[in-house]
């Protein structure tokens, strides 16, 4: 009982969620229209905007305070002050200079980001904008309007904040917009200003405007407004249809005139201006791990070092001066406080140990590598579109070479986001030649002929490849049933919610469509001969050629009456239309379950025959829908059109009730027939997911498109073949409909709550059994978005994580945005594995944001997801140069930086650890003061820098050639503890051989003149080796040598000797001690500099070459071996002979290929409409792009008034088609 | 033992290398002597004033001065050391200046307030550049055992001499027990004999050479073929049928 009330009480709550209201009309502002005073009680903020993180006062804090932030710069500045106390063993200005260096680069280039900025917010502040003041048209900038004021937008200019749409110089007071900034569509919209105030265009009526605005508080919701506009009495709704948002520009419209609502910072665009959360790279959270470590060694060093120190201070060492007068640090009365201080004094001194140009020069490397590699590379450049690739961010470099988990969008990412109407049937009649892709593949997997039937060459019409002698050129009135052809065609020309631009030709027209599918469709329809041209609020205008006599052509003007919109509960769209003589027609074209539901029983012979084509177009991975139309008699559809305007004028749950209301006409339907529509694949998808997955990357698919289809492109793709085991979970099953149609909501949770848990164990139960048997069966997983909404429930997303990541392939189909991001999440934080992210749209959004790494499709329309990502490219397929070439690179690069560091940091401050051993523990230092400063920014910093930006292992070719290679990165083979702890093990080694045998040496005389040499002549000395040898290790690590390698190293080298000259040349006026005055010119005097120079490096060295020899002879890794082949076979020079390697010979066995075609009984069902998100981000919360059917409405409210006059004299007879 | 022959000594246990003690000079001082401000000699402490006067040369390095003496005899004979050049040329002429020392501490008669007297007392007529047993005293050791060069002597000695040495012992290391040691030895162009290098040297040759055989003979035995992709990891695993 308890635990079916929990289950319910779940249900329930999903159910309310689903079904919240998401606007909050209890708080609402109130702006009086022109009237300054009345509003200036409210105190609206202003319209200037600011974007600057920083102003004159504050940047200095708050800039500093940031760069603070940093843990090593923290550390620094700690060390800094710590050196100038007594307690430290070195001057306090060898530790602030390299500091200082660091941040005051980092400010300059915060400094001048934030002017660039500024200066962006001025100009924009400082545009001018019409605003009614006093009666007349007054020139003001944007920063002085306020909210309330009356203004006027000229064509092509930009609304200078969210304005309520009053009137504009159009008819019917509609205007043209232009959203792309917002969402980066590139269509137009239209918005239509309310009846009411469609007459205060001029400036005399404009004055007059004395209305009072009630709306919503400022919200980021770019797709919702809800308001009233009380004039006088008189209260009206206001929707986003009158809401003109600031980012958006006039387009056709000569000006509009419009009340600012929001303002600056409230426009509902600033609102939106979210802070893109940073991301940062595993490698580099690791290296924070790293950094920790070096700290706890530190702390280790210091600790010990300085109980001994207390330990050993004792009065016995008479020529310390130890009087009882001693400063407490060396007092040996107080050995605990002696313990503490020293402890400091180790802390400084050892300071080295945490490198601090490590961070500066990761990042000088990565954006080397973003804005010299990544940007420029010729492989990522895409021609048609102009676009090279574009990292956004040069934080993540390295994560690209470990990426395990790609999470790809279909539509526009994986297919080209371009409909062709590719086959169609009519009335039974299945017509079209084409054969698809993903036909194509099959056939290749099956190794049937492959026969190029390339798409006829004359039909290059855009959104439109087809050919069929039975239907092109006026053909179709000799077919069979040329009545049908003819309603299908014009069920294409009418049925729709398209605009269409600039001339009136069949060749220069441009039809501005919601969904490409739906251009495709009318596309086909001129193809066909009724060539749609014109729309008007009230009409549309069809040029028809199928009369009698080929070649004549008719204008024929349809009456649009009703729009019922599409969306994706309803999954199909209707018209109702009069025909000029007076026929009214309702066409309806929409999902095949939907038309199958509401066909008239009798009256559709071809029903049946249908219905296989459609299962035959959605195994060919064709799109389809079905078209179907009624005769409407003409008193019926008054009774109706009452309840609608009703309905469309209801002011709560209007979309509910809208819906309803259609239910109502769009029954009793006669099929016309289906369109097969082909969503073309991007170039080289199918190879770029093999390479891919050959590295050992998985590549999901989550998109909004049905099971079938996605199914479809995931095979098209190579992603999944018949060689593996399905897991389907999917919620489109008879039970869950049989229940849903019972209605109880609660009932349908649990059932298929219920289901998923079952189908998921199982799966699991199936999952681990074939593993276990080692049949090395691949497995797949394909599940629906309501059933991903229950399997991502913390009970069963465990099983779903232990499945999913068991699955070679798993595809995700009609999930929402945030489901999309939900399962990246699982990935990312459940399996702990680098995820990736690739879209192209809005939808894609919270998924690029969530993942590690979000790639974004550039170059066609659509800069939401650019914006979003951290990378951007043109191709998918390019995906395959970002990760295998450039992410590989990085990440080797990164982490041999990175290895680097730790090294010869450790290195160095053990060197002083072991001779602090030696000195009492007190804490002197080995090396001179600015020996120790400049070692990490000097004397090791290029070189290291050179490496990372340069080295290779293998060829560009190779890495393409071998993806394999890539799992390097995936299983983390260069950055792993273990090499780590060899590079620590050398450090320790080489510190011990740098220490002691430069200073073993100089026990007894080291010329023929018997001197003897002291302290800073051993400093010294094994200063040079520890130079020589860090910077001669890196030929070690390195797997290739250029010039710049030469020159790095050795100008590192040589530059300590200059600086060492240069140094003991002259007195240091500002060091009281001249230690090193005049020492290296003693030093190489004697022969023991020359060979210790020689030997002391070799030794230190030894065991690194050893050590990689040893594991190039024995444990070769991947890269070994390539790299010898290169070296025998020499290097493809030809890199672009590789970039589409040719396809692997098939593996699958022959008797499971064709299966595919089978199973997938579907129907192809597919209309990509933004509405379909739109519909689940309202389901979760989320709100997304939503493109309102404008016409539609249009057209509904110019319906009732002229019902009354057409109404009467226009009876259609049912049946008859013809217009003459 | 050809001549020259170096007379060394060597303390033990004695930390020159000492933080404390290491700072506790002024460079400045002993170049400029008393040029050098009041804060140039800071780090002398505590060894920098004397009744408020400067003490020159200031620190605790000075003021420690080793002052054993040695003198050789062969049957009866002294063997004379000669103490010049024993500094490096660079300390006399730019480390050390023409300074004279001043209110030095250990030239006082005795130690006045009963605190520690410290090493060897300085000859006040002679600049610090002169003083050469200074000069080495004060080019701190890197290592609590170190050496310093005394002197020379100039003579060869005969395999089977007798050579005898006197000790004035007055320098003070038994508090802290450290061990003092007298050291003659002759050096080559390369510097002293057995040297630390030299065997560095042999032990690294000799275990490349080893190395260098180990590898050859295990690559004659199990050879593995360059460049044969066939070892490359996914094609070691056979693929799963």
């Amino acid at each position: 009982m308890a635990r079916w009330r929990s289950a319910s009480y779940k249900a329930r709550e999903r159910i309310n969620q689903r079904y919240a209201p998401h606007n909050d009309l209890l708080h609402h502002r109130t702006i009086y229209c022109n009237d300054l005073e009345k509003n200036k009680q409210f105190s609206f903020k202003g319209n200037s905007i600011s974007t600057t993180k920083y102003n004159v006062l504050t940047f200095l804090p708050k800039g500093l305070f940031e760069q603070f932030r940093r843990v090593a710069n923290l550390y620094f500045l700690m060390i800094s002050i710590l050196s100038a106390t007594p307690v430290s063993p070195v001057n306090p200005i060898t530790n602030a200079v390299p500091l200082v260096l660091v941040i005051s680069v980092s400010l300059i280039k915060e400094a001048y980001e934030d002017w660039k900025r500024f200066f962006n917010d001025k100009t924009i502040n400082s545009t001018m904008v019409d605003v009614l003041r006093d009666g007349h048209w007054r020139k003001l900038p944007w920063r002085r309007l306020v909210v309330g004021d009356i203004v006027k937008v000229h064509k092509d200019s930009f609304f200078p904040a969210d304005l309520l749409f009053l009137a504009s110089t159009n008819q019917d007071g509609v205007c043209y917009v232009e959203t792309s900034n917002l969402d980066g569509e590139t269509n137009l919209k239209i918005r239509k200003a309310l009846e009411r105030t469609w007459d205060y265009v001029d400036e005399e009526r404009a004055k007059e405007f004395q209305g009072e605005i009630q709306c919503e508080q400022p919200n980021n919701s770019l797709y919702t407004f809800t308001g009233n506009l009380i004039i006088g009495k008189q209260t009206l709704p206001v929707t986003p249809n009158q809401l003109l948002l600031r980012g958006c520009s006039l387009r056709n419209t000569e000006f509009i005139v419009g009340v600012a609502v929001f303002t600056g910072h409230e426009t509902k665009v600033m609102m939106n201006a979210m802070n893109v959360p940073s991301k940062r790279s595993t490698l580099e959270r690791r290296l924070d791990m790293l950094i920790l470590i070096l700290f706890s060694i530190l702390f280790i060093m210091c600790f010990i070092d300085s109980i001994c120190s207390g330990i050993f201070i004792n009065r016995k060492y008479w020529y310390l001066g130890l009087t009882s007068d001693v400063e407490d640090q060396f007092n040996p009365g107080n050995r605990f406080l002696v313990a503490c201080l020293t402890f400091l004094t180790f802390v400084t001194l050892f300071s080295p140990i945490i490198p601090i140009s490590l961070y500066v020069s990761i990042e000088m490397i990565k954006v080397f590598q973003v804005t010299q590699f990544i940007n420029k590379d010729v492989k990522m450049y895409h021609k048609e579109t102009n676009t090279p690739a574009l990292a956004r961010t040069s934080n993540l470099n390295e994560e690209l070479g470990q990426v395990e988990y790609i999470f790809s969008d279909k539509t526009g990412t994986l297919t080209r986001n371009l409909m062709e109407f590719f086959k169609c049937s009519i009335g039974g009649v299945i017509y079209g030649k084409g054969v698809t892709e993903i036909e194509k593949a099959a056939a290749r997997r099956n190794g049937t002929g492959i026969e190029e039937m390339e798409s006829p060459a004359e039909s290059h019409e855009k959104y439109f490849n087809f050919d069929d002698d039975r239907l092109m050129r006026g053909a179709w009135r000799n077919e069979p049933n040329p009545e049908l052809c003819k309603e299908f065609f014009r069920c294409l020309a009418v049925c729709h919610t398209v605009l269409p631009e600039g001339d009136e030709l069949p060749e220069k027209i441009v039809y501005q469509a919601a969904s490409p599918d739906e251009a495709a469709l009318v596309t086909a329809a001129k193809m066909f001969g009724f060539f749609f041209f014109r729309r008007t609020p009230t009409s549309i205008r069809v040029r028809e050629s199928h009369v009698e006599k080929i070649g004549r052509m008719q204008d024929v003007e349809y009456e649009i009456l009703n729009v019922l919109e599409f969306n994706s509960t309803r999954k199909r769209q209707s018209v109702i239309c009069r025909y000029p003589n007076g026929r009214l027609v309702l066409y309806c074209k929409g999902a095949d379950s939907v038309i199958y539901e509401r066909l008239m029983e009798r009256h559709n012979p071809f029903k049946d025959t249908n219905r296989d084509h459609l299962e035959y177009f959605g195994a060919a991975g064709l799109r389809t829908l079905c078209l179907a139309y009624r005769d409407l008699d003409i008193n019926a559809y008054e009774m109706w059109n009452e309840k609608f305007v009703q309905a469309k004028s209801a002011l709560r749950d209007r979309e509910k009730k809208l819906d309803e209301v259609a239910e109502l006409i769009e029954k009793d339907l006669i099929l016309i027939g289906s369109t097969a529509i082909e969503d073309k694949l991007q170039e080289g998808v199918p190879v770029c997911i093999e390479t891919l997955a050959k590295g050992g990357i998985k590549i999901w698919v989550l998109t909004g498109d049905k099971l079938e289809t996605a199914i479809n492109i995931a095979y098209a793709c190579s992603l999944m073949n018949n060689g593996m085991k399905q897991f389907i979970i999917n919620s489109d099953t008879k039970e869950i409909r049989d229940v849903e149609d019972r209605g109880d909501a609660l009932e349908t949770a649990q059932v298929i709550e219920r289901y998923v848990a079952e189908r998921l164990n199982e799966s699991l139960r199936q999952a681990v059994e074939s593993e276990q048997t080692q049949t090395g069966l691949e497995l797949a997983l394909v599940i629906d978005g309501r059933c991903l909404m229950y399997a991502l429930d913390p009970e069963l997303r465990g099983t779903l994580l232990k499945l999913s990541v068991m699955c070679k392939a798993v595809v995700c189909c009609r999930v929402s945005p945030l489901q999309k991001a939900q399962v990246t999440s699982m990935i990312k934080d459940g399996a702990k594995k680098i995820t990736l992210s690739i879209g192209d749209g809005a939808n894609d959004v919270s998924m690029i944001q969530a993942a590690h790494i979000g790639v974004g499709i550039s170059g066609l329309e659509g800069m939401q997801a650019v914006m979003a990502s951290d990378f951007a490219i043109a191709q998918f397929r390019f995906l395959t140069d970002l990760l295998l070439v450039h992410g590989r690179l990085s990440y080797l690069r990164i982490s041999k930086v990175v290895a680097y560091f730790f090294y010869k940091n450790l290195m160095f401050t053990l060197t002083q650890f072991w001779f602090n051993l030696y000195t009492g523990f007190s804490g002197q230092r080995f090396y001179d003061d600015w020996f120790q400063s400049l070692y990490n920014v000097v004397f090791t910093a290029l070189p290291v820098i050179i490496v990372g930006i340069f080295d290779k292992d293998v060829s560009i070719t190779n890495s393409r050639k071998y993806p394999q290679l890539y799992k390097a990165g995936i299983e983390n083979i260069f950055f792993r503890w273990r090499i780590l702890i060899i590079w620590a093990i050398s450090a320790v080694y080489q510190s011990v051989i740098l220490f002691f045998f430069p200073i073993k040496a100089i026990e007894e005389g080291k010329n023929s003149s018997g001197r003897m040499l002291g302290l800073w002549d051993a400093g010294t000395m094994a200063f040079t080796c520890v130079v020589v040898t860090v910077n001669l290790r890196l030929f070690l690590a390195c797997n290739f040598i250029t010039r710049w390698h030469l020159i790095s190293i050795f100008g590192s080298i040589l530059a300590w000797f200059i600086f060492a000259f240069f140094y003991s040349g002259f007195r240091n006026p500002l060091d009281k001690q001249g230690n090193i005055y005049q020492v290296i010119f003693v030093i190489m005097g004697t022969w023991y500099f020359w060979y210790a120079i020689v030997l002391v490096p070799v030794a230190s060295l030894a065991l690194d070459f050893l050590h990689e020899g040893m594991r190039r002879w024995f444990a070769p890794y991947d890269y070994h071996i390539i790299q010898e082949e290169e070296k025998i076979k020499g290097v493809e020079r030809d890199e672009l002979l590789l970039v589409e390697s040719p396809r692997q010979a098939p593996e699958q066995s022959l008797e499971l290929t064709g299966l595919h075609g089978e199973m997938s009984k579907h129907t192809g069902y597919s209309f990509d409409s933004p509405c379909f998100d739109s519909f689940f981000a309202s389901q979760e919360g989320v709100s997304m792009s939503q493109r309102s059917y404008d016409i539609a409405r249009r057209a509904s409210m110019r319906v009732s008034r002229r019902q009354s006059s057409d109404l009467g004299s226009d009876s259609p007879p049912p049946g008859h088609n013809s217009l003459i | 033992m050809k001549k020259p022959i170096f007379v060394y000594y060597q303390l033990e246990n004695y930390y020159q290398n000492h933080r404390r003690y290491v700072k506790s000079r002024s460079d400045k001082q002993l170049l400029y002597g008393e040029g050098a401000s009041l804060a140039d000699t800071e780090t002398c402490k505590p060894k920098q004033l004397l009744d408020d006067q400067p003490i020159i040369p200031c620190g605790l390095i000075a003021w420690s001065l080793f002052n054993d003496t040695y003198s050789f005899t062969i049957s009866g004979n002294a063997v004379p050391v000669n103490k010049k050049g024993i500094s490096w040329k660079s300390d006399r002429y730019h480390k050390f200046g023409n300074v004279y020392p001043e209110n030095f501490p250990n030239n006082l008669p005795n130690n006045e307030n009963g605190s520690l007297i410290g090493g060897s007392s300085l000859d006040l007529n002679v600049p610090l550049n002169e003083q050469e047993d200074l000069i080495v005293w004060m080019r701190t050791a890197a290592l609590p055992t170190f050496r310093k060069l005394y002197g020379r002597i100039e003579q060869d000695l005969k395999a089977h001499t007798q050579l005898t040495a006197q000790i004035n012992n007055n320098y003070n290391t038994y508090s802290f027990r450290g061990k003092k040691k007298l050291v003659l030895s002759t050096t080559s162009w390369l510097g002293g004999k057995n040297d630390f290098l030299g065997v560095a040297y042999i032990t690294v040759g000799t275990v490349s050479i080893f190395l260098g055989l180990a590898f050859f003979i295990v690559q004659w035995k199990y050879p593995r073929p360059l460049g044969d992709i066939s070892y490359l990891s996914w094609n070691q695993k056979p693929a799963t049928s």
